[in-house]
């Protein structure tokens, strides 16, 4: 009954097709590719130490340009966020505090 | 002067892959699912929005099943879609896989090439991070990231057909701060990983070069060139 907007829920144009296919090739390169990648790298030693800094600054590059497009409410978030992970090391509760302090922040239009 | 192919380690133990430690994967994401299923929601809504059909949506998120390339590629779609950049986006986005699969080498080479690609398929953001940080805790079943993965899959794209099929579960959920969960979730991690003053330079690197890149360029290649500055400035310094 929802249907109104569209002529057909089963309609696939092929060029649509096209682009999902496409798609979706291209994401599972890039998580195949690194996996891939690695047999032509030594392991141990260096590659290692490369290995082990990876979260760490993938993560960070996720954050911080996160963080500034958030502003003020996203930067209070993280605070939240970081003091409960402090004090109780549970990155569930971590996570509540840093959505509830965005949410509260954005209803009273910080 | 390139060598010889790595050798395998005479004895290298195959790791084990058992349902028991699927199950444990999928327990460890639950309290993510409810983004993951606004989310979905989300892009079911925004894709009828953009004219794919609810085939179309629902086969975008079976095959690409990457979320924010979904969301991304919805919001320059055109008609007839413009192929190249579509792809370019999705590759931009998702470029931040590329170096989430490398740090999985030391675990799944211990599995059947035939085993290790397809379950390579489930690697996302947050199946990766409960995988290593369960890794850490002395988890060494290949299962865990397929569990997760599985979970957030199935989960993705059911909810994608119900946002298509135009059940708004949810209003606006900027407004429950949902879009936020993800990130708040890797500071949390980030504070956790922090091993003191040697993560510095390469935490410094990669907040420098993703927000520098994030400026510059289009897309989120911003992830990757932050990824790959940060973790080499890593390991340029490591041992010093």
């Amino acid at each position: 009954m929802a249907a109104e907007a569209l002529a057909d829920p089963w309609s696939l144009e092929p060029v649509n097709l096209a682009v999902i296919l496409a798609m979706g090739a291209a994401t599972y390169a890039m998580r195949a590719g690194g996996f891939l990648m690695m047999r032509w790298l030594p392991q141990g030693g260096r590659v290692e130490a490369w290995l082990k800094a990876v979260p760490g600054a993938v993560l960070m590059s996720i954050v911080a340009p996160a963080l500034l497009s958030h502003g003020l409410p996203g930067a209070l978030a993280i605070g939240a966020s970081l003091a409960v992970m402090r004090a109780t090391r549970q990155d569930l509760l971590a996570v509540v505090a840093g959505v509830a302090t965005i949410a509260l922040a954005r209803q009273l239009g910080i | 002067m390139t060598g010889a192919a790595p050798q395998p380690t005479a004895a290298e133990v195959p790791a084990p892959f058992t349902l028991r430690g699927g199950l444990r994967g999928a327990r460890d994401v639950l309290p993510y699912m409810p983004s993951a299923l606004a989310f979905g929601v989300v892009f079911g809504m925004a894709a009828r929005e953009a004219g794919l059909s609810l085939l179309e949506a629902v086969l975008m998120s079976a095959i690409a099943f990457g979320g924010s390339a979904q969301l991304l590629v919805l919001s320059i779609w055109t008609t007839p879609p413009a192929i190249l950049a579509l792809v370019f986006a999705t590759l931009a986005i998702n470029s931040r896989f590329l170096l989430m699969s490398a740090t999985m080498r030391p675990w799944y080479r211990r599995l059947p090439k035939r085993l290790a690609y397809p379950l390579l398929f489930f690697l996302v953001d947050a199946g990766w991070l409960l995988a290593l940080r369960a890794r850490e805790r002395g988890e060494d079943d290949a299962a865990h990231l397929l569990g997760s993965g599985l979970m957030l899959y199935v989960g993705w794209v059911a909810s994608t057909w119900i946002g298509h099929a135009g059940g708004a579960l949810i209003g606006d959920p900027e407004a429950f701060g949902l879009d936020f969960l993800l990130v708040a979730f890797f500071a949390a991690i980030l504070a956790a990983t922090w091993k003191g003053a040697q993560d510095l330079w390469s935490w410094g690197t990669a907040a420098a070069v993703s927000l520098l890149a994030a400026w510059l360029l289009p897309g989120a290649w911003y992830v990757l060139l932050g990824g790959i500055a940060g973790s080499l400035v890593g390991a340029v310094r490591h041992g010093r």
